[in-house]
């Protein structure tokens, strides 16, 4: 608890700690899944788009975003802001799939 | 340890890490060390199996069968008894397996056996032993449907890789600790000082075989990519990337091609090597395909460089090498599977895997001696849960492991589903040693009374095993039956280990002595 209490100190907010928690928990398992899975898609699409095998562009992108996940886990513990945590790591695996959807209808 | 990693890792950073790393071993901890108990079985699955399946141990086998024709398709014949056989696949025997593992999908269900490796069918050895019971609980938890085992498996060790990360933050002071163990003194600091200790010293091992464990079903449990450029068709990427091939039954029925110049083939295109598994899917069908995978033990890459036949013609039908990532991919899945033939590297993983074991279970009772400070010894619902976690996960586990072990010595051959059985006993006996665990947590779990089950048990499977079979260790030895003495005299050790602890816990004195009154450290 001693980490939820200090980033309400920082953070100087009215939200409940609870609800502070939950959200740096919900973005630390799901917006960090998410980023990752942004990362996969987007990585395997530019990879092909670079002449790579399709099965090697997969597992390549795959291999990086499971390194990339845990630490993206931990940096929403991390970071002073929750919601900036969110913005990132949510905003970030939403643009990364968008942008691999992107890719998919450019490459061949 | 440079000013810039000093500064890189900042007070406020290893304060922000101690609340993640805190809860998600106090909440997957006991996850985690099923896992990470089973995993470390799983390494010598083969050889619990070979204890706890008397009926094949026939000695070891210097080659594999002469000739599959002779040796394999009677035996597949006598198992189909009359039905439609659609697929079948054998295992061949290997150095650790002297028999043949023969399973067969037929048009009314499944079937299956084991033969030695002439052929001759034995009788059913009714139990999962080791290779069908302990090893898929340590990936699957025997949750198979829509791959939900895996998923659980997999999010608990992301949450492993970030607790040994965030651990290495926090503590980040990785040197000293080579040369700390403070055992006079405190009890929690020796705690402490124990998980670091496990930490430092074994954390590659521990960071390898997490990572490794989770890429192995890596299309699986992030499907991005193969959802990307696959459509999500998982089968098609392992067809791309493995070189796998499959295809549709015709319906037009044609015999089976002769297996041996087909063995032949795929040991010339492989350059050397034996063969480990045979399949054959469509079986009597115009569309069969014969499938030879590689045996693994000389090399570390779980490559199997399966080579497609057709099954009437024997013509070579798909043989592709993968390309450089996805060879890389393999080597790492072999680092995990520690498939190849090296005795002391599976010992090494073996006790890596149980100090894994301990990292986490010092960390549960670090976490409960330092919260017992706090609240005091009157414990609240939250400790003991936790306490009870701690104890079933771990006495509790041990104590169901030796059960299903000693029930599987006991249990009569006759008996209906016997397997299933044994596995009914696993989990009722875990689930009660949970119960007991949760019942007695008064100042602390029944750590003492689990380990004194745990010591008898184990000697009871050791006893077990020689009144049943008649194989006592001299026996063993003189029959260089390594395999058997080797699971009798780990049951040795832990049941003279976990006597001496149950003897030592038992005359601890009470927490409030040992701990409370010297509340002089940063609690």
């Amino acid at each position: 608890m001693k980490a939820a209490g200090r980033s309400g100190r920082v953070e100087g907010r009215a939200a409940p700690p609870r609800l502070r928690t939950a959200a740096r928990v919900t973005a630390a398992v799901f917006g960090a899944y998410g980023f990752a899975w942004g990362l996969a898609a987007f990585g395997a699409e530019l990879g092909a788009l670079a002449g790579m095998a399709p099965a090697e562009a997969v597992t390549a992108s795959s291999l990086l975003a499971l390194v990339v996940l845990p630490v993206a886990s931990l940096w929403a513990f991390a970071v002073p802001r929750v919601t900036v945590g969110w913005a990132v790591l949510g905003g970030g695996g939403v643009l990364l799939i968008a942008a691999s959807q992107f890719a998919g209808m450019v490459g061949p | 340890m440079t000013a810039k990693t000093r500064k890189l890792i900042s007070p406020a950073l290893r304060a922000a890490m101690l609340w993640p790393h805190t809860w998600a071993g106090v909440t997957l901890g006991g996850l985690l060390m099923l896992i990470f108990f089973m995993g470390s079985l799983a390494v010598f699955a083969s050889e619990i199996d070979r204890w706890m399946m008397p009926a094949t141990r026939v000695g070891a086998v210097e080659t594999g069968p002469a000739s599959l024709d002779h040796a394999v398709l009677p035996a597949v014949e006598k198992l189909a008894a009359g039905r439609t056989v659609r697929d079948w696949y054998v295992q061949l025997p290997d150095e650790r397996r002297p028999v043949m593992a023969l399973q067969l999908r037929t048009e009314t269900g499944n079937a299956g056996g084991m033969a030695t490796s002439d052929g001759q069918l034995l009788p059913p050895v009714g139990t999962l032993g080791g290779t069908y019971f302990f090893y898929p609980l340590h990936y699957s938890l025997h949750l198979r449907a829509g791959f939900i085992g895996y998923w659980i498996v997999c999010f608990a060790s992301v949450a492993m890789l970030a607790g040994l990360i965030s651990g290495v933050i926090i503590h980040a002071r990785i040197f000293k600790d080579f040369f700390t163990f403070r055992s006079w003194g405190q009890f929690r600091r020796s705690l402490l000082d124990l998980h670091n200790l496990t930490g430092v010293l074994v954390l590659p091992f521990h960071l390898m075989i997490t990572i490794t464990g989770i890429v192995i079903v890596l299309p699986i449990v992030l499907p991005a990519g193969v959802q990307a450029l696959y459509g999500g068709d998982v089968r098609r990427f392992y067809d791309d990337a493995l070189g796998n091939y499959s295809r549709p039954r015709s319906g037009i029925a044609a015999p089976l091609a002769p297996l041996d110049p087909m063995v032949a083939e795929a040991r010339r295109l492989w350059g050397g090597g034996e063969p480990a598994v045979v399949f054959v899917y469509n079986a009597g069908d115009a569309a069969s395909v014969v499938r030879i995978n590689r045996a693994l033990r000389d090399r570390i890459s779980l490559d199997v460089q399966p080579v497609f036949f057709d099954g009437v013609t024997g013509q070579v039908l798909k043989y592709q090498r993968p390309g450089p990532v996805v060879a890389t991919h393999r080597v790492l899945s072999g680092l995990h599977f520690a498939a190849f033939d090296h005795w002391p590297l599976r010992w090494l993983y073996l006790l890596f895997g149980l100090s894994g074991c301990m990292l986490i279970g010092t960390g549960m009772l670090y976490w409960m001696e330092k919260r017992r400070v706090a609240h005091g010894v009157k414990p609240g619902v939250g400790w003991r849960s936790v306490a009870a976690i701690a104890c079933g996960s771990t006495s509790g586990l041990l104590i169901a492991t030796l059960a299903m072990m000693a029930a599987n010595r006991l249990l009569p051959a006759g008996i209906p589903s016997r397997e299933l059985v044994e596995v009914g006993l696993f989990f009722l006996i875990w689930i009660g040693s949970a119960v007991h665990a949760a019942v007695r947590t008064r100042t602390d779990p029944p750590w003492s009374e689990q380990c004194t089950a745990v010591a008898l048990l184990a000697a009871a499977c050791v006893a077990l095993n020689w009144i049943t079979t008649g194989e006592h260790p001299i026996r063993a030895v003189a029959s260089a039956d390594w395999a058997v003495l080797g699971v009798d005299v780990v049951l040795a050790l832990t049941a003279v280990a976990a006597w001496r602890v149950s003897r030592r816990l038992a005359q601890r004195p009470d927490p409030e002595l040992s701990t409370l009154a010297k509340v002089t450290d940063h609690a």
